[in-house]
């Protein structure tokens, strides 16, 4: 990761369809010294790694163009040292058919079910970053 | 009992009747049979009586006319000796004849050839009163002969010439001459008796030799006293043998016939007449019972075939296609087919309106399902929000009050839209649980971790109450610790600041007991046994702060049956606190280390 190397920060992609979302989680790990990068759907995330591949992804599962499951497949297909976070609204702990487990299973190193905990999502951040 | 029993049964029940009917006529009909012949008894008695009498009447007539033929006139005895032996050949019932003198000599005898040395005459009184009188004399019973040691009745006719009793002709009877000449005399099966004036048996038609000369039986002789002239006889001969008899006196000789008929030779043929009717019915029932038998087997084959297409119809199956040859049973088959069509149909229409029905509860659940995660997305930016405001360091103040109402009412509803998504799973079954063996009071006390800063907060006494003993059950761990997280929310939630909540667990026999006891606003009792249904709930209560409580509940009571315990709630009533009991099958059996961890966070 020639490109990740140049920087001093470590770097987070973020791809979720929800606007809002991904304003606040950029003001907080922007706060938390991370570059942080925006998509709205899977597409565009392909598209900002290439423009700068990214430490860590934290991706929605469902949204338009290329959901996340698709996604994480990826990526975990193209960049196997990216770490990847799913987080979903339709995680549920304890399922079988659990949309988080299928992402999980697909790739994804960690999931949160929406509403998070924004702390504990920065401390996993902060440790998968640490792996890079 | 089986089909065939009860046609035996009809069977039987109508021949049964006939046969004693039959048996009843049959035995009215000998009854008038034995009248009739008691009748016809008497009838034979009184014309053998006549017979006797004529028999006797006629001796004596061929005697008069012996008499006066010319030979007597003579004294030509050889020639009366021919003419006697001629006269006795035509006469076959005499035994012999004799010629007599006025004074009783003994002159001639057919025993003995013409000319041989008579001897004197052992028993000459009849042929001497004869000759006195004139008269045709007859003799009762004489024991012995002068030349014959055998019964004799003898018969005898003066011979009158010129006015004198020239001699005295006699004719000799043995008692078989009077047997043969009563037998023939008689019908079949029916004996007789003769009797001299004495009352002495001259002769009989059975065992003639043995009695000739002996008294009859004693209801014979009292008979004859009461009514000397004739009647009827009834019990035992002198053999023993039973049975009816009738007597009669002659007017001629004064003797008496008596005749008898066994017992047997009545009852004979009747009971000939009820063998023979026994024999028939026998026959006839036997041919009923095998008829019914057959018929049994041909109706009860219809009915079993007829109870195999209902079977078949009841397992929604299509009814047998029988062409019975009993109409009904052809009738109910076709009705069975009618029937199992309608079945069908009816069946293919409530299918479809079940499988309507299923298909609408399934897309309610799956939208309530959808409504929880799609609720559930907003609320991320907006904790997100929250965390970044928090970090702006408001310290106090009307902001900060709202920053944490907000943060409040985030968790409110991010716990409203789980117990939402678990409880249309738990009513659909979705819910699977990871099982392994654990220990109960780990859970409790990571359970209650989460709630302990919360208890702090709204100034309220949380305390924990464990065994000294481990006590382990077999379930999934996460969902052990919502159960116990559910009941302490709840009693948070009704338990004003300053009380206090007890989290307990303790064995009870087989079960391991999880208490939650709170010193909180308490239940109504009508509410306590609604308390764990879901939905209902919130329509029941009113105040606004309780909106909620039935969800996380109805959660509780879902959950602990799926690990297979139970879960009750005790109230001494409102503003008297609340306890929430959840029962779990204890595991005894030490678990290898290996099944068991400690309960962490997903």
């Amino acid at each position: 990761m020639p490109l990740a190397l140049t920087s001093s920060m470590p770097r987070i992609l973020i791809a979720d369809d929800d606007g809002d979302l991904c304003e606040m989680l950029k003001v907080v790990l922007e706060k938390a010294n991370y570059e942080v990068d925006l998509a709205a759907d899977g597409e565009q995330a392909i598209r900002a790694y290439e423009r700068h591949p990214a430490d860590v992804l934290i991706t929605d599962l469902f949204m338009p163009v290329r959901d996340g499951f698709e996604t994480v497949q990826f990526f975990r297909a193209r960049h196997p040292a990216l770490r990847i976070i799913a987080i979903s609204g339709g995680g549920y702990s304890g399922q079988k058919t659990d949309h988080l487990s299928v992402a999980r299973t697909a790739g994804a190193d960690l999931s949160f079910r929406k509403p998070f905990d924004v702390a504990r999502l920065l401390e996993a951040v902060r440790k998968l970053a640490a792996q890079q | 009992m089986r089909l065939r029993w009860h046609l035996l049964g009809l069977i039987v029940a109508a021949v049964v009747p006939v046969l004693l009917f039959s048996a009843a006529m049959i035995y009215k009909v000998a009854d008038q049979q034995r009248a009739q012949l008691k009748s016809e008894i008497g009838d034979v008695t009184e014309v053998l009586a006549k017979d006797v009498d004529a028999f006797l009447l006629q001796t004596i007539a061929a005697l008069e006319v012996l008499a006066v033929s010319n030979v007597m006139a003579s004294d030509d005895l050889e020639g009366v000796y021919k003419l006697a032996q001629r006269v006795q050949r035509s006469h076959p019932d005499w035994a012999n004849i004799v010629l007599v003198g006025p004074q009783g000599e003994h002159l001639l005898n057919l025993r003995v050839p013409f000319g041989a040395r008579l001897p004197k005459l052992v028993n000459p009184d009849v042929y001497v009163e004869s000759a006195r009188s004139r008269q045709p004399r007859f003799s009762d019973l004489i024991p012995s002969g002068t030349l014959v040691n055998r019964t004799l009745t003898l018969v005898a006719v003066p011979v009158v010439r010129d006015d004198r009793v020239k001699y005295v002709l006699g004719v000799a009877y043995e008692a078989a001459n009077w047997e043969g000449f009563l037998r023939s005399r008689l019908p079949q099966g029916m004996q007789a008796t003769l009797l001299d004036r004495h009352r002495t048996i001259i002769a009989r038609t059975l065992d003639n030799e043995r009695f000739a000369g002996k008294k009859p039986v004693r209801t014979f002789l009292d008979a004859m006293d009461e009514r000397p002239e004739g009647g009827l006889l009834r019990g035992p001969t002198l053999e023993g043998t039973d049975g009816f008899g009738a007597y009669r006196r002659m007017a001629f000789s004064g003797w008496t016939v008596g005749t008898f008929m066994p017992e047997e030779a009545i009852e004979g043929p009747v009971r000939a007449s009820l063998a023979q009717l026994a024999l028939g019915f026998a026959v006839l029932l036997g041919f009923g019972l095998a008829f019914a038998w057959l018929l049994g087997k041909r109706i009860a084959r219809s009915i079993r075939q007829l109870a195999d297409s209902v079977r078949s119809v009841g397992n929604g199956d299509h009814p047998l296609s029988v062409d019975d040859r009993i109409a009904e049973v052809r009738e109910a088959h076709q009705a069975l087919g009618r029937a199992a069509t309608l079945l069908a149909g009816r069946l293919a229409r409530e299918q479809a309106a079940r499988a309507g029905l299923e298909a609408a509860d399934k897309a309610k659940d799956a939208y309530l399902t959808m409504l929880a995660h799609e609720l559930r997305n907003p609320l991320a930016p907006v904790n997100a929000s929250l965390y970044v405001l928090e970090g702006e360091g408001l310290e106090s103040g009307p902001a900060r009050s709202a920053l944490n109402v907000i943060g409040r009412q985030v968790g409110h509803l991010s716990r409203l839209l789980d117990d939402l998504l678990d409880v249309s799973r738990l009513a659909s079954g979705k819910v699977e649980l990871h099982r392994e063996i654990l220990n109960l009071d780990e859970v409790l006390r990571w359970a209650a971790d989460d709630y302990l800063e919360i208890a702090r907060q709204d100034d309220v006494e949380l305390a924990l109450e464990l065994p000294e003993q481990a006590l382990r059950v077999e379930g999934d761990p996460t969902r052990l610790a919502q159960i116990v997280g559910n009941l302490l929310q709840n009693s948070l939630r009704f338990t004003p600041a300053g009380g206090r909540i007890v989290l307990s667990l303790a064995r009870a026999g087989a079960s391991a007991e999880i208490r939650v006891r709170d010193s909180g606003a308490g239940i109504e009792p009508e509410l306590l046994s609604r308390l764990f249904e879901p939905f209902t709930r919130g329509a029941q209560d009113s105040p606004r702060t309780r909106a909620g409580l039935g969800l996380g509940l109805a959660v509780v009571k879902g959950l602990a049956e799926l690990h297979g315990g139970s879960v009750k709630a005790l109230s001494a009533g409102a503003g008297k606190g609340a306890e929430f009991v959840v029962t779990l099958p204890a595991r005894d059996a030490p678990a290898g280390d290996g099944n068991e961890r400690a309960p962490g966070h997903a």
